[in-house]
């Protein structure tokens, strides 16, 4: 009852998403059809009613809906008559590759360095964990890609600086995309098993002989994954918007570079397209998160 | 249990204890010196051109190098910390202001009333961030209101959501409901009790919207669509410095460590204070 | 850890081995800024687009390297007494599927470029034939009634309303190229994609990744000479900068748009180059604004503005101009306008009631957010700052089409604005400053300036039209000081050494028919 409850209210919001990104969409100054080369106003006139920018806002938006009903989202006004759909089908599967597998990596690295670095509290190492972590999270991502350009591309002359021609190609993406995420997880892992490890269970086992390594991987390890996985909304948020930058650096045909691209050339359905991808990726993270906690935490099921 | 039992000064204490706050707040004081005070600091006008200077790399006249239009970086960095300043801490307090005052009213006026506001920041928060930026500075048009009004409405979801439940929280407690049932009136409730309460959690909250903000801001600036001229903030200068970042990596270096350096000071002075608010900090 | 580190090990070393990109025997790897809008020639509107379609498909005419009209997919043509009728005589062409050209592909090409159903933004390219305008803006309904007809499968009979000296120069623009009704009406949606494209030029589109890659091959079917290329790679690279790298690392073989940071460096190499093009760079003033609708203060602003200096900050080999008409385009008088001098330009100003600047009302500068007007405007405000002392010029940038939006409905007292030619014909650019222009933003409005352009458009005589030209440029930009040209844009590229025989031409267009590869020498930097 309650996930049902859920959906209904991830589907309200994401009406809601959708109304107020075209309203604001429609609203921006400057229209799809202006370009250096004025059009003669006839023509403009004929393009504004192919397309509906004749209408008022409201009435537009409540068409655009009713084609989403069916399945259609529209076409792109800056690539001609394409429809939108297509544009998404094409460079979604880019981003979700490099998405994925930034995730993955952020999973892969940033879990283990936040239970080694709770471990070995104190030591070199968690001080080294610690601050690669402060600076995961304080390094503007294009920061970050602009350095491993430099470096990797420019002075070493290991990695092409674009595009994704081949699986070398995915390493600097994937790296920028994932440091950040990978450094939320560590961060979270850490100080939540240093928590754990305060514990009176942890106390009691220690006092039985327990070996330090059997008392996290075998009882902390579990009640720190609640927090950590509620940083994963949040992670994800964060992978989307760094998908932008990576996007945009490293000449990705993904969709994230859409965002903007779709807004500078006013192309109101390509950026309803986008935010309907964003909108549903968000949306059904949290739900998945909400719907996950109750499973591992039990003190969660009733409150 | 100490003597000195205002939470502020044992919070005080806590925050001296550790040289690692004390430095970070000693480099945003710095910060903040050095953008008050820009005029005296830099060594020569930022706006002042010199077409047979154009991309220096560092030197002794020029500590950072010049730019593309042969500007003294170094003084460029600086004066656009004002702006980098300026932009995230009127964000921040306008973020927290607005932010309370949504909160406190989701919280105070009645159930219809939260849940109305609390729905609305709900879809607020599954509105993409980046297009709400976009778009929003683009709707205030492209100088320093629109990014204030962006950024502000970005950091009032977060504050609202955060003051809402510290409100709640409060308002189980004993001495509200004392208070409440000596027949108080609302406001001053809000005032006596509440907003004396609810002044650590917000402090700790600002010092987090601040960098976040900042990097908003540069994020912004960045993609071309933050500060425009005759304003320069860290962003714009490493968008400029990023174009250029092939043959003078002196120009995204230096304004891209000013904002890594900054970010880190604010992100080292938050934990500081959010330890130092935290009541099991002291043992 | 140790394991971790590892493994990052055999991945740095993993890449170091497999660094040099895979390449392909006769392949030119050629940048483009954006994935094309749309590869259908009648829709389409920019430049990205018409350059590869350039490559793909033919006219009726074309442009030999001087800008003479020349036959391309009709051989030749004749023009009647009146010169109202023009009757285009096709050659033996086929499409890339083997078919035939006709007549008939034109017009149906026409026809569908005037439908006002397809809202075709350059249907006003054809509007000087006979009820085209009519039929585009609905007012007539049947398609056969506008002025192009297919006498015979080889013949092709254009009816003009009034003559049009440049009528054959129109028929060189990708918007005029033929159609093949049975593949557009089986694939409405999707016709250009690289399956269903049929072209009749010296490439076919291979593939079309869309937003990445699209690749070209020669067309075996084309009537004239085989491009000597086996493959054109074009990859869509959005970032100069990033193009510049991709070069730099041996993943690109030209690169069209150096960044103007990068340029001290590049220009020394052996493979730069700068080849200009039909695009000018102007400034010009809101007449109807105080202080602009004073001349002398036009005057003073553009006697102050030193092109000199502004292409030396924005870096390259544009050519500064004080004329509008560019260079490479007849009707190019590069002594007509007002030259760099300060003395004049204060005397001038003291004439408009400034002296030394004293009492210079707020001014407002707007450009476009782009690197480059960032640059020009901080640098002319400078500038206008350091010979005119006026102090209080506010730059204010706007995002494009917000500019735009804001040049039509309320320009501001000075702005920055481009204009690229469409074909090579001094008409293409002044008529920019017509009365009833669209792109008019000055909202100055002259009667003798309207008049001359008018003559200057139907005349028959070459010379006379270009004396008309002469004083109408006379008119704009010494005597009325509208405007202040800055100077024509260039490429500023670089070229691999093993790539021969590449032109990129004035309209922008590249040949890739005539380019070569030097296989022995394709090696990595």
């Amino acid at each position: 009852m309650a996930a049902v409850r859920k959906l209904l209210e991830a589907l309200a919001c994401l009406f809601f998403v959708l109304f107020a990104s075209f309203l604001m969409a429609r609203s921006v100054p400057g229209g799809p059809f202006d370009q250096e080369k004025a059009i003669p106003p006839h023509i403009k006139k004929f393009m504004e009613v192919k397309y509906g920018f004749n209408r008022s806002p409201i009435q537009h938006f409540f068409s655009y809906f009713n084609g989403l009903f069916h399945g259609d989202l529209g076409v792109s006004l800056k690539f001609t008559n394409r429809p939108v759909i297509d544009i998404i089908a094409q460079s979604l599967p880019s981003s979700l590759t490099l998405g994925v597998s930034a995730l993955a990596l952020a999973l892969l690295l940033g879990f283990p360095l936040g239970i080694l670095s709770a471990w070995r509290r104190g030591t070199w190492l968690d001080t080294a964990s610690v601050f690669l972590c402060v600076s995961g999270v304080t390094l503007p991502t294009f920061l970050l890609g602009a350095l491993c350009v430099l470096c990797f591309t420019h002075w070493l002359g290991w990695l092409p600086p674009a595009r994704l021609d081949s699986a070398e190609h995915y390493i600097m993406p994937v790296m920028t995309l994932a440091f950040r995420p990978c450094a939320i997880i560590a961060q979270m892992t850490r100080a939540s098993l240093i928590g754990e490890l305060k514990s009176d269970y942890v106390r009691t086992a220690r006092a039985k002989g327990v070996s330090e390594a059997r008392i996290i991987l075998l009882h902390a390890l579990r009640n720190t994954l609640v927090p950590t996985i509620s940083v994963l909304g949040p992670v994800v948020a964060n992978i989307l918007t760094g998908s932008f930058i990576v996007e945009h650096f490293f000449a990705i045909p993904g969709v994230a570079k859409y965002f903007i691209e779709a807004v500078t050339n006013r192309d109101v359905f390509l950026i309803m397209g986008v935010t309907l991808v964003f909108a549903v990726i968000m949306i059904a993270t949290s739900l998945i998160v909400d719907l996950m906690y109750p499973r591992l935490d039990p003190r969660m099921k009733n409150g | 249990m100490d003597r000195s039992n205002s939470p502020y000064k044992r919070s005080l204490r806590v925050f001296a204890r550790d040289w690692k706050n004390l430095a970070s707040l000693g480099f945003v004081l710095l910060l903040v010196a050095l953008a008050l005070f820009s005029r005296f600091v830099v060594t020569c006008d930022p706006d002042h051109q010199n077409i047979n200077k154009i991309t220096q790399s560092p030197n002794l006249q020029h500590y950072f190098g010049t730019d593309s239009l042969g500007r003294d970086l170094y003084s460029r960095v600086i004066y656009g910390s004002r702006i980098s300043m300026l932009v995230a801490f009127i964000t921040a307090a306008a973020g927290l202001i607005l932010g309370s005052l949504y909160g406190t009213v989701a919280a105070l006026g009645g159930k219809q009333i939260d849940t109305a506001l609390m729905r609305l920041l709900d879809f607020a928060y599954c509105l993409p961030t980046l297009l709400l930026l976009i778009l929003l500075n683009m709707l205030f048009g492209q100088g320093l209101v629109g990014i204030v009004a962006a950024i502000s409405l970005e950091g009032m979801c977060t504050v609202a959501r955060l003051v809402r439940g510290q409100v709640l929280q409060l308002k189980q407690m004993d001495f509200v409901l004392a208070s409440l049932a000596l027949g108080s009136s609302r406001s001053s409730l809000f005032c006596r009790h509440l907003l004396p309460n609810l002044i650590p959690p917000l402090i700790v909250t600002l010092t987090f919207l601040i960098p976040s903000n900042i990097m908003y801001e540069a994020f912004l600036s960045f993609i071309g669509l933050g500060i425009q001229p005759p304003y320069s903030s860290w962003g714009t200068l490493a968008n400029e410095g990023w174009r250029g970042m092939l043959s003078h990596p002196h120009l995204i270096l230096f304004p891209g460590t000013a904002i890594f350096v900054t970010m880190l000071a604010f992100h080292f002075l938050g934990d500081g204070i959010r330890v130092a608010f935290d009541p099991q900090s002291e043992r | 850890m140790q394991k971790w580190s590892y493994c990052a090990l055999c991945l740095l070393v993993f890449c170091a081995c497999t660094r040099t990109p895979k390449l392909q025997k006769n392949t030119l790897r050629f940048p483009i800024p954006s994935e094309p809008p749309t590869l259908d020639w009648s829709l389409s509107n920019d430049h990205v687009s018409q350059q590869i379609i350039y490559q793909l498909q033919e006219g009726l005419t074309t442009h030999d390297n001087k800008f003479n009209v020349r036959g391309a997919l009709a051989h030749r043509w004749e023009i009647s007494k009146d010169g109202k009728t023009v009757t285009f005589h096709l050659r033996d062409a086929k499409w890339s599927d083997g078919v035939s050209v006709r007549a008939a592909d034109f017009v149906f090409s026409w026809q569908r470029l005037l439908n006002p159903k397809h809202a075709a933004e350059y249907a006003y390219f054809l509007y000087d034939i006979e009820n085209a305008l009519e039929y585009n803006t609905a007012k007539l309904q049947n398609p056969d009634a506008v002025g192009v007809k297919a006498l015979d499968d080889k013949t092709l009979q254009v009816k003009l309303k009034n003559p049009v000296a440049f009528f054959p120069h129109i028929t060189t623009h990708p918007i005029t190229f033929p159609q093949r009704q049975d593949i557009v009406e089986a694939h409405p949606k999707d016709f250009t994609e690289a399956k269903h494209l049929r072209t009749t030029g010296p490439f076919i589109l291979s593939q079309w990744t869309h937003d990445s890659k699209l690749v070209l091959e020669p067309n075996p079917q084309y009537y004239g000479d085989k491009p000597t290329l086996d493959r054109v790679e074009l990859l869509v690279i959005k970032e100069d900068s990033t193009a510049l790298s991709l070069y730099e690392t041996g993943h690109l073989d030209v690169a069209l748009r150096i960044p103007p940071l990068d340029f001290d460096r590049v220009s020394k190499w052996p493979d730069y180059r700068s080849v200009p093009y039909l695009r000018g760079y102007y400034y010009g003033f809101n007449i109807t604004l105080k202080p602009f609708d004073n001349i002398w203060v036009r005057k003073a602003f553009a006697h102050a503005t030193d092109r000199k200096e502004i292409v030396k900050v924005i870096k390259g080999q544009k050519i500064p101009s004080i004329s509008w008409v560019p260079r490479g385009m007849p009707g190019h008088e590069p002594d007509i306008g007002l030259t760099y001098d300060p003395d004049t330009a204060r005397s001038c100003l003291s004439k408009g009631g400034y002296p030394s600047g004293k009492n210079f009302p707020s001014v407002t500068l707007m450009y476009d957010t782009l690197e480059m007007n960032k640059m020009v405007a901080e640098n002319l405000q400078f500038q206008w700052k350091t010979v005119l002392g006026i102090q209080n010029i506010d730059l204010q940038p706007q995002e494009w089409k917000v500019y735009l939006d804001t040049l039509t409905r309320n320009p501001p007292q000075i702005f920055r604005m481009g204009w690229g030619g469409d074909f090579p014909d001094p008409h293409n650019f002044l008529d920019l400053f017509l009365s009833n222009s669209g792109n008019n933003n000055t909202r100055w409005k002259n009667k003798r300036y309207d008049d001359l352009i008018l003559a200057g458009s139907v005349s028959r005589n070459q010379s006379e039209r270009m004396s008309k030209y002469r004083e109408a440029q006379k008119l704009l930009l010494q005597q009325e000081a509208v405007i202040i040209p800055l100077f024509q844009e260039t490429f500023e590229m670089v070229i691999k050494p093993y790539v021969e025989n590449f032109v990129i031409d004035e309209l922008e267009y590249p040949h890739f028919k005539t380019t070569r590869i030097r296989l022995t020498d394709k090696t990595h930097p």
